[in-house]
């Protein structure tokens, strides 16, 4: 059995290497194009000295760290790696350039594809036993396919959305801890339960947030069987509808306007509550629920000492779905990964950009490095506690070692077990996987400053919602059209081509 | 003496290796510390040999520093001249003004510092440019932060008033950067010069918050970005260099305009204020300005010279019972030793259905949330400083008594409903309370009471509350009011007539939101045409919150038909925009060019006091590209301004012309357009 997978392997790599001569967009590299066919060792990977550049937005360290054991693993590939500070300035300046990296990974999906930076790695994809053994969201939903047949991209790091409850909050209000699968609305009876003002000092406040609710509850609105969301707005894979958003939207305003919501991190509201303009309200001693980036647990909450200098007990809670069901959806960050379309050796860059996201080998060496932690970035930080995203293979041995860097106690281990047993249907924000999304955002949404209007109570979500859905439905076509139609991968069937000229077309009448 | 020229400061000029410094701020991310490299090699605690050229940081050593142009020991033994409080009101004209307020001075880095307050900052009034050769030092000790926020910012023109043009450079926090807010942050801005605003900020996240901290600018003329339009500029933070290199490892210039540091008789050296930033909070000391770009030694001299070691003291905040003679009562002793029910108000009627506005003044002992004003309401009139009580009737009723800590008797149990804004007690009874500017407005309606209190505190921040209280009342029953109180000290500013909007039937169209929180650009009427040579008369009310005098009627002028509530940019890709005019004698667009002449000059207190509720009578008249604008507005109280507009913009005579109203934080109804 591993014979056969590794020939066929071998000779899609020969294929797929043979092509990409011919294929070079121009971008760069410095590789022979002729050559790796008569070169290729029995696993399918050249046997030349070659190097790869990997590019990426992780921890400097940690990526640097991987590539060591990349090279360890294949002694023949040199890799260089290069941080991203802003992804379409430095691949556009790479691009003329001619120092195009060979893999990147990053957060704007949008600048990957208009550019056509990323080529075709479907085959490698569909033809690695290691991708049965991810998330399931990622081949369901086709993340990284942007709705086409062709892969482009696969999510590298992963970090899902989280709720988080100081339990000593919850016992100094003498509430009780919620049932760790909790629904929406029990979320929110609790973030209105926990706001107490006992006029004593400060209040108490149901919630603290870095993600919007709206975010979480798009994601969360109704089963599947209602709409089969897979993205932001409502979002289906044909078309968006932002009536669900609408409903976060204002559930969130609601409760800022009703105050239930601590104040942020310098302003006079925090001064005036915590007596320190700078308090973040995770410090607090105050909050009960946390809408939070996973991070803030890694970076934080999870550093030795940090919750007991501010008398914390912070325990994680899957973000709730509308409906009561034990697996659903969470919305995520996901950066998206791929080969460039100028790379001269696609199927070792394919390896590396395995290796570096959701490969088993890689995961292992990634624990290896995050157990030690006498290993610091530049800033002095151990590298777990510096932005570790969260595997998206569902292999054992690899979910075994990562459980192992959270609490493992009696009285926390649970938490965190039922937390990431509910973590294996990510649903990336909108602008890693949907084509117009930042568009959109930048363009019509965020110009209106609708957060700020419903956030104040001047305009309702639901005032939106048909003009927003129209707009988004818009931008997404003309997106698809764009990227994908004649004037770009020229992917898309004559009548995908048609249903999103359609959708331009109504928009502009 | 409040400004001395420091001759010669050699006590720290001695050689002094890097190591002992022991800070190494700025060193995350890429922002690297470096320092003057030598060639010549340097040895390591451990004893062996580094070269200067290995990256590693090389020795400086400290060195005199020249005679300054200008040094502030900021000790309070060296005197307050030329150190000016100093307030900002964006609605005021001029924005920033001298305030009388005392300096606090707490312990600094060498002697005393100055510290400001988040309320008010300070312009160094006899500071002028020193030329384009310069170097400026200053420690602080920031203890918040905020975008933009200034801490010594200085130019030539700052606000633009004297040239048109703002021209200044800015040592700000910002949060230009994605690992997060920095500071030092350099911005920099001179809009006459081809509106060049260069802006700089290091890596690393890293805000300096809560630490004294050295800042060095050097600016050298002979340095001159690539491309020749600026000068580039070397920041020093605790004695060490700030380089900032990009993914490349490329270093990354500090540019600066020209002519920051030009003499002006409009120079501004401003410390932690300016004219749109919020208010840095926190403290200044040992500031230095040259006339010449120090040297890497010369900077390490200075950031030796202070100890960043030094506590940061907050002071305690000591509150100044001012009475004010414009009040109409008073109640209590401004000892704040007023014992509960020993001081009274005169009653006020409120009858059914109407609306009063109260304004008062609070000033509180701090210690209990009750020590402040209480509202009484009865069936009887009383007298100033008569117990109610002492003179009632036999049939006297009191309905209710509400304290400002949102807490009530007099009815029945569970008949009052209370909410308020503020998030911590303490903070509300020791911090706001103890001097507070309140408004209150009393609705009485049916059998119901409801108060809404703002309670604005020193920092400009409101917190409000309401009441909703069910009494015995009848529509019928005689209703007054009065105020007591206890441990405080409270002036009564006014009792009236609240303003309240009575939408008008009539109205044919409307824009905004009756409690004025309709954002700027959210609501539009419809566009109406002007045809070259026509005049067309719009009459509207104008309801204003009476805050900034940009909360009015603005009119745009654009080049197309729009409808109703609809954003008029969105019109058409052919969309143009000839001007925006707005009610407070100002205006923009391309090539707009205007004259105002107004009735109320430079009275814009009263203005806006007129604009709270006034009906305005606009004729517009268009003769080729020139619109003149004629409004008469008439206030609530009969009292009548003008405003005369003209102006030309890009708009010519065969142009389609089409004028329509939005406005911000205003209410607006459309009575007629003919």
């Amino acid at each position: 059995m591993k014979k056969k997978v590794i020939s066929s392997v071998l000779i899609l790599a020969t294929m797929i290497m043979s092509l990409t001569g011919c294929g070079s967009s121009g971008n760069g590299g410095s590789a022979d194009t002729n050559g790796g066919a008569d070169t290729v060792g029995e696993d399918g990977v050249t046997t030349e000295d070659i190097t790869l550049t990997y590019w990426h937005y992780e921890d400097e360290t940690t990526i640097n760290l991987l590539a060591e054991k990349f090279m360890e693993k294949y002694p023949n590939i040199t890799v260089e790696t290069k941080l991203i500070s802003d992804m379409s300035t430095d691949l556009s300046a790479a691009a003329a350039a001619g120092t195009f990296p060979d893999v990147f990974s990053g957060t704007d999906s949008d600048t990957a594809l208009a550019n056509m930076y990323w080529r075709d790695i479907t085959e490698y994809v569909e033809n690695d036993p290691e991708t049965a053994n991810l998330m399931a969201t990622i081949e369901e939903y086709g993340i990284g396919k942007f709705d086409t047949d062709v892969r482009y991209a696969m999510p590298t790091w992963y970090q899902p959305s989280a709720v988080f409850i100081d339990r000593n909050v919850i016992e100094k209000l003498n509430l009780e801890m919620p049932r760790t699968d909790w629904t929406w609305e029990e979320m929110i009876q609790l973030i209105k339960d926990a706001t107490v003002d006992d006029r004593t000092g400060m209040k108490y406040f149901g919630l603290g947030y870095y993600n919007r609710l709206d975010s979480l509850y798009g994601i969360a609105a109704c089963s599947p069987e209602e709409r089969a969301i897979k993205g932001e707005f409502g979002f289906n894979g044909e078309d968006f509808d932002l009536s669900y958003w609408a409903i976060g939207e204002q559930q969130f305003a609601d409760l800022k306007l009703g105050g239930y919501v601590a104040p942020q991190q310098n302003t006079q509201e925090m001064e005036d509550w915590s007596g320190d303009w700078s308090t973040w309200f995770g410090a607090s001693g105050h909050v009960a629920v946390f809408s939070e980036g996973f991070w803030s647990y890694q970076n934080l909450w999870g550093v030795d000492g940090y919750q007991e200098t501010y008398g914390l007990d912070i325990v994680p809670y899957v973000t709730p779905n509308v409906v009561d069901e034990k697996e659903h959806n969470i919305i995520a960050n996901m950066y998206m990964g791929g080969v460039s379309t100028s790379c001269q050796h696609p199927y070792e860059a394919y390896l590396l950009l395995k290796f570096m996201g959701w490969g088993v080998d890689g995961w292992k060496a990634r624990l290896e490095i995050y157990n030690d932690e006498s290993i610091t970035n530049a800033s002095g930080v151990a590298l777990k506690h510096s932005n570790m995203p969260v595997p998206i293979t569902l292999d054992e041995e690899v979910w075994e070692g990562y459980k192992a860097l959270f609490p493992q106690d009696e009285d926390h281990k649970a938490y965190w077990d039922d937390y990431f047993d509910s973590i294996t249907r990510p649903v990336p924000y909108g602008w890693y996987s949907i084509a117009g999304y930042w568009n959109f955002c930048d363009q019509y949404f965020n110009n209106l400053a609708i957060h700020d209007k419903v956030d104040q109570g001047v305009a309702k979500a639901a005032d939106y919602t048909e003009e927003a859905t129209e707009q988004a439905n818009y931008y997404h076509a003309e997106a698809m059209i764009s990227y994908f139609g004649p004037g770009g991968y020229n992917v898309l069937s004559d009548d995908d081509l048609a249903k999103y000229q359609a959708v331009v077309d109504s928009f502009a009448q | 003496m409040k400004k001395k020229l420091l001759s010669i400061l050699l006590s720290a000029a001695m050689a002094v290796s890097l190591a002992a410094c022991g800070d190494t701020a700025g060193t995350e991310g890429s922002t690297e510390v470096i320092s003057e490299s030598t060639a010549e090699s340097t040895e390591t605690p451990d004893g062996s040999e580094e070269s200067g050229e290995s990256g590693e940081p090389a020795e400086v050593t400290a060195e005199e520093i020249p005679a300054p142009v200008y040094y502030y020991s900021f000790d309070e033994a060296d005197g307050t001249d030329g150190i000016q409080p100093t307030a900002q009101d964006t609605a005021a004209d001029p924005i920033l003004y001298a305030v009388d307020k005392d300096i606090v001075y707490i312990p600094g880095v060498k002697g005393d510092a100055v510290y400001t307050d988040g309320v008010t900052g300070y312009k160094l009034t006899d500071v002028n440019g020193v030329g384009d050769t310069y170097s400026v030092s200053f420690w602080m000790y920031a203890t918040r932060f905020a975008n933009f926020m200034p801490t010594v910012q200085f130019g030539p023109d700052v606000h633009g008033d004297a040239t048109g043009g703002q021209h200044y450079l800015n040592i700000t926090r910002a949060e230009w950067n994605t690992d997060g807010a920095a500071f030092p942050c350099i911005w920099a801005y001179d809009e006459l010069n081809d509106a060049l605003w260069p802006a700089w900020a290091p890596s690393g996240g890293n805000e300096h918050l809560k630490e004294w901290i050295n800042i060095v600018l050097v600016v050298d003329p002979s340095n001159v970005s690539v491309d020749g339009t600026m000068l580039v500029a070397q920041l020093y933070v605790n004695g060490e260099e700030l380089i900032e290199t990009d993914a490349d490892g490329n270093v990354v210039p500090i540019h600066v305009v020209t002519g920051t540091m030009e003499p002006s008789d409009n120079f501004d050296f401003l410390l932690g204020i300016n004219y749109w930033d919020s208010v840095f909070k926190g403290a200044f000391d040992e500031l230095y300005i040259f006339d010449q770009a120090l040297t890497p030694g010369q900077v390490k001299t200075l950031y030796e010279d202070g100890d960043p070691t030094v506590a940061y003291e907050e002071p305690e905040r000591v509150i100044e019972v001012v009475p004010d003679e414009n009040a109409i009562a008073t109640l209590g002793t401004t000892d704040l030793t007023a014992g509960f029910w020993t001081d009274f108000t005169e009653a006020y009627e409120i009858k059914d259905g109407e609306t009063k506005e109260v304004v008062l003044r609070n000033y509180s002992d701090g210690i209990n949330a009750w020590d402040n004003f209480v509202t009484v309401f009865t069936n009887e009139y009383s007298e100033a400083h008569v117990d109610p009580n002492s003179v009632a009737s036999e049939d006297h009723v009191e309905y209710a008594v509400v304290r400002a800590d949102c807490y009530g008797w007099g009815y029945e149990e569970g008949n009052d409903e209370f909410t308020w804004s503020w998030a911590n007690w303490d903070t509300w009874r020791t911090q706001v309370m103890v001097d507070a500017d309140v408004t209150m407005t009393i609705n009485r309606s049916g059998d119901t009471l409801t108060i809404n209190t703002d309670m604005v505190d020193y920092n400009g921040t409101s917190n409000t509350s309401t009441a909703v209280i069910k009494t015995t009342l009848t529509p019928e029953d005689p209703c007054y009011f009065l105020f007591t109180n206890e441990a405080s000290y409270v002036e009564l500013l006014s009792v009236e007539d609240a303003l309240v909007i009575v939408p008008d039937e009539n109205a044919i169209d409307t824009v905004g939101n009756v409690d004025y929180t309709n954002g700027w650009w959210t609501d539009w009427t419809e566009s109406y045409e002007l045809a070259d040579g026509a005049t067309r008369t719009v009459v509207f009310n104008n309801y204003s919150d009476g805050v900034n005098n940009w909360d009015n009627y603005v009119f745009m002028f654009t080049n197309e038909y729009s409808e109703a509530g609809s954003d008029p940019n969105t019109a058409s890709d052919s969309h143009i925009e000839w001007a925006a005019v707005r009610a407070d004698a100002y205006g923009w667009d391309d090539n707009y060019v205007a004259t105002y002449e107004t009735s109320w000059g430079d009275d814009w207190a009263t203005w806006l006091e007129a604009m709270k509720s006034a009906q305005v009578t606009m004729t517009i008249t268009r003769n080729g590209g020139e619109i003149v604008m004629d409004a008469v507005i008439v206030d609530r109280n009969g009292e009548t301004f003008t405003n005369k507009t003209t102006f030309t913009s890009n708009l010519t005579a065969e142009d389609p012309c089409y004028f329509l109203i939005t406005c911000e934080e205003c209410y607006i109804e459309i009575l007629s357009v003919e």
